[in-house]
């Protein structure tokens, strides 16, 4: 089982700067991005998804966990899905997809020679609406 | 000693939890599939799922019909809901077991308690109470206790204020939570807790708070700002135009509310959330919401919740002066208002030394631990299902899908019993599914990661079952077995400004799978002005990384010409590198150059993969270079051996690199190749001669620095230094068997950091150091300031005063010429560190 399953939690305060950085993201992307901002974002989304906190081994040795965020908007929110906190709007309740992201899914990335392992640090809050299937 | 019930339950109206009082503490159980203690008491039955909690939650508004909350009030009467899905109908009881059956899955200890302490509401009768002990009956627990919530508070108040004196004292039990409000008289009467009155609002809560944010602030802020009929209904209509507004605006006044907590005024940024009004203009702004506005919205609700406790204490002759204080209860008393209203208009302290929102639990697991297991049917029935059952599973352990289906099939005796499938990383829960001979589910996966699922087969109380398999591993994207491994290390060449040579950055590992991506950033470490000549060297090179850049074979080159630049590109300036391996081994290099703004802006890509002429001459020069330092340092070490060797070596370098002057820059023919081969066979030998030599300095070198720093540690070195000591000496097997010199030094100047750490503190260092820069007064660029410094720092060396000698070396240090504070001008290469 991979080191990364242990994680309880991560500082509330990182979890601040991701869910800033992500509205930032979204601002830059309303606006056209005249300053080349979303290169600054990338670059700061990068430190973060590579090995950005440590993560003690019982070994006493030490290894990294990256963070990352995801975006679900547009995705289908199915009655099986723990990675979202989903406030239906509108009538419907099959065929629900994301319209509007208050949070977005954090997941915290743990590699080693086995290979990739993620875990949900925080669930991302949605709004999400029945629709019709083409 | 008797065995303790020790678990305790909150069975709340909105919110449930679970608790272990452990030798002294008691531990709040986490939900297993999110990161709250709180599992919303809500049960779904949706398709053929049993949902229960926070995915059930998001249909209780919009699925009356299948999904049902609140169903704690209607306990004890012969109300029932009526689920379409089930065609039956379900009683109060029976969800209320759902929900208790789903809180044992929170304990992750792998306990199954059978007895346990459940906590019900001041209000309730006998009929309610003995509806509740039903529904632990049924929940699977042999033993059920109740404990009234205030009292279950006001215990988890004793227990953290042990030293407080309640004898012979009443209080009061205000609990104001999402949904509900509770308030209770309690009393110490024969040294026992009890209720002596009590009273409540079903309706009332922090939700409704957020709502009014909603209605009395924000929305009169968008019909001022924007032209809109009738935003409110349309917001809070299911089918209204602005429906999907109202739930927007409500999570953002909660983040308002909460932000009020501690701040005079919070802002409510709109620009977010996509607003347009009826004429298609877009609102973005802010709306600023200060904490007096919001204090004034709920002020009416908190002072009736002060008159309901002024009836009870009416109704018992009681004065505000008579209690001791008032014990706050539920999330919604974080809010200060609430607090001081209520010590406003009863004039007596609120009491906020308990957590608010799991106090009951709390208090619950207390008092299970002062009762002992006592169960009446002990050991009655053992789960009947002995035998374990057999899974026979078909699934694909690796894809490159989104969604993979898992099929099993069971034998043994299925009957009663159910399934559930969770993904480990949280993302996933099928909900409960009735276990049939056959089942199937489609998995969601995790795009180039290891998916890792729980599959677990639960009785009727939702008791484990144990069955010969419970975990699903599926592989996805990149572990697709068919993918192409990469045979050896790619490595960047970087100039090294430690050794004045080059040094190897690993791009990708050997067996990387194939197709795959890395980014990097460099710095430029030598400047290159626009228009000249002078470039800079992405140089990417094959082989194993430890290898020195010479050893191995160049496979891709990209240079950035200062001819192509549109100004100059100065040292320090960052310049980002994309690098891209496809199926078949292509690799693509970008570089993205931007030092300051985005009018500068370039994409390169490679348009050679051989080294050049003029590049190979250069690199067989440094060769030669490196031959001479290495010969000079074997003559000194009076290592014969291996000068002899290296001396055999020179006159073939030199050969080299006469023939590579005399190939002109444009060579077309395979000469250059052959070139290029013949120069990385000398570096090779040039480095097996030298590298073991190399990493056996650096190995005693790294002994005696860890050494040297144990000892200054150990005299002078706080937590935070032994720490960081410790930490190094337990992975020094990583590094003292690597065979990267570059690791060894990286942990060598570790060491040699934490040492100066301590050392600067101690006065012994710091009046040598000062001694040292007074000798070389003349040399300070400001002599004044420099006199005035030295003044200083003599005065405080008289008085013992460290702190502010560390200070005037530090000023002193900078007023060094510039060339003894920066390292000297080093060789540059590639140009970039």
């Amino acid at each position: 089982m991979s080191k990364i399953m242990e994680i309880q939690q991560i500082p509330k305060s990182i979890l601040t700067v991701l869910n800033q950085l992500y509205e930032l993201e979204e601002k830059i992307k309303k606006q056209d991005d005249p300053a080349n901002l979303s290169r600054n974002v990338g670059k700061i989304k990068d430190a973060f998804a590579e090995d950005s906190l440590p993560l003690s081994d019982a070994g006493g040795g030490q290894s990294y966990i990256g963070l990352a965020y995801e975006d679900p908007m547009g995705q289908p929110c199915k009655e099986t899905r723990t990675d979202l906190e989903a406030t239906i709007s509108g009538p419907g309740t099959e065929n629900l997809v994301v319209v509007e992201v208050i949070k977005p899914i954090i997941r915290a990335i743990f590699k080693d020679s086995a290979g990739k392992f993620s875990k949900i640090i925080q669930k991302g809050i949605v709004i999400v609406e029945s629709r019709k299937e083409p | 000693m008797s065995e303790m019930i020790n678990f305790g339950i909150d069975l709340g109206t909105t919110n449930s939890l679970v608790a272990k009082f452990n030798t002294g503490i008691v531990e709040v159980f986490k939900n297993p599939s999110g990161f709250k203690e709180s599992l919303p008491s809500v049960v779904g039955f949706r398709n053929d799922r049993i949902l229960i909690g926070e995915q059930a939650r998001r249909y209780v508004e919009r699925d009356s019909k299948n999904v049902v909350s609140q169903f704690k009030r209607k306990m004890g009467t012969t109300e029932s809901f009526k689920i379409k899905a089930l065609d039956q109908s379900k009683t109060p009881i029976e969800l209320s077991t759902f929900v208790l059956k789903e809180l044992k899955t929170f304990i992750h200890t792998g306990e199954v308690p059978e007895a346990i302490v459940i906590t019900i509401p001041a209000s309730f009768d006998m009929v309610q109470c003995n509806a509740t002990k039903e529904a632990g009956l049924a929940a699977g627990f042999k033993q059920v206790i109740l404990l009234n919530e205030p009292i279950a508070a006001s215990l988890a108040y004793a227990n953290k204020e042990k030293n407080v004196d309640l004898k012979n004292s009443q209080w009061i039990v205000y609990d104001l939570g999402g949904g509900t409000f509770d308030v209770a008289l309690v009393k110490i009467m024969e040294g026992e807790l009890k209720i002596v009155d009590h009273e409540g609002n079903n309706y009332l809560g922090g939700a409704d708070f957020d709502a009014l944010i909603v209605e009395k602030i924000i929305v009169p802020q968008l019909e001022k700002r924007g032209k809109f009929t009738d935003l409110l209904k349309q917001m809070k209509s299911e089918s209204g135009k602005y429906n999907r507004l109202w739930y927007s605006l409500l999570h953002k006044a909660e983040e308002a509310k909460i932000e009020l907590s501690n701040s005079s005024s919070a802002e409510i940024d709109l620009n977010r959330i996509s607003i347009e009004d009826e004429d298609g203009k877009a609102i973005d702004d802010e709306i600023q919401i200060t904490r007096s506005e919001y204090e004034t919205l709920i002020k009416d609700a908190i002072d009736n919740t002060a008159e309901m406790m002024r009836k009870i204490l009416t109704r018992n002759s009681l004065r505000p002066q008579d209690l001791k204080f008032v014990l706050m209860v539920g999330g919604s008393t974080y809010t200060p208002i609430v607090r001081k209203r209520i010590e406003e208009l009863l004039g007596i302290p609120v009491n906020t030394g308990i957590d608010p929102t799991n106090a009951i639990v709390i208090g619950a697991a207390y008092f299970a631990a002062t009762r002992e297991i006592n169960l009446v049917e002990k050991s009655a029935e053992k789960s009947d299902k002995q035998d374990e059952l057999k899974v026979r599973v078909s699934y694909n352990r690796a894809s490159k899908e989104r969604e993979e289906i898992f099929a099993a099939r069971i034998v043994g005796d299925i009957d009663g019993l159910f399934y559930r499938i969770t993904c480990d990383d949280g993302s996933y829960d099928s909900g409960l599914k009735k276990l049939s001979s056959r089942i199937n589910e489609d998995l969601p996966l995790q795009e180039d990661a290891y998916n890792l699922f729980s599959f677990k087969i639960y009785d009727v109380q939702n008791n484990p079952i144990p069955a010969d398999f419970d975990s699903i591993q599926i592989a996805q994207g990149i572990y697709n077995p068919a993918g192409q491994m990469l045979p050896e290390d790619l490595s960047l060449v970087k100039d090294d400004p430690n050794t004045g040579d080059t040094k190897l950055d690993l791009i990708f590992a050997k067996n990387t799978v194939l197709p795959t991506r890395v980014k990097k950033t460099v710095e430029v470490s030598k400047a290159v002005m626009h228009g000249s000549s002078d470039e800079i060297r992405i140089i990417v090179v094959e082989g194993p990384s430890e290898n020195h850049s010479t050893v191995n074979k160049p496979v891709g080159l990209l240079e950035i010409k200062g001819k192509s630049l549109k100004r100059d590109l100065l040292r320090g300036m960052e310049i980002d590198l994309t690098f891209e391996l496809s199926e078949s081994r292509d690799l693509t290099i970008q570089a993205y150059v931007n030092p300051s703004g985005p009018e500068f802006s370039q994409i390169y890509s490679p348009t050679r993969r051989d080294v050049p002429v003029d590049m190979l001459t250069e690199e067989i020069l440094m060769l030669g270079t490196k031959l001479e330092q290495e010969k000079a340092e074997a003559l000194s070490n009076e290592n014969y051996e291996v000068v002899e060797k290296l001396d055999k070596l020179c006159g073939p370098v030199e050969k080299l690199h006469d023939e590579a002057m005399i190939m002109s820059l444009d060579d077309v023919t395979d000469d250059r190749r052959k070139l290029e081969d013949k120069k990385r066979k000398f570096a090779q030998e040039i480095f097996q001669l030298t590298a073991g030599k190399r990493l056996e300095r650096l190995r005693a070198e790294y002994q005696a620095a860890k050494e040297e720093v144990t000892e200054i540690v150990n005299e002078g070195g706080n937590d935070h230094e032994r720490r960081q000591l410790h930490e190094i000496v337990t992975r020094e097997h990583t590094f003292l068997n690597s065979k990267n010199p570059q690791k060894l030094e990286l942990e060598i100047d570790q060491l040699h950091h934490i040492s100066f750490q301590i050392l600067r503190r101690t006065p012994d260092f710091l009046i040598s150091w000062f001694q040292h820069l007074v000798q070389r007064r003349e040399t300070f660029n400001d002599q004044l300031q420099a006199k005035n410094l030295i003044e200083a720092g003599k005065k405080h060396i008289e008085s013992d005063d460290y702190d502010k000698l560390a200070e005037v070396n530090a000023r002193l240090h900078n007023l060094l010429p510039h060339i003894d504070q920066v390292s000297k001008e080093m060789w540059h290469y590639t140009r970039i560190i």
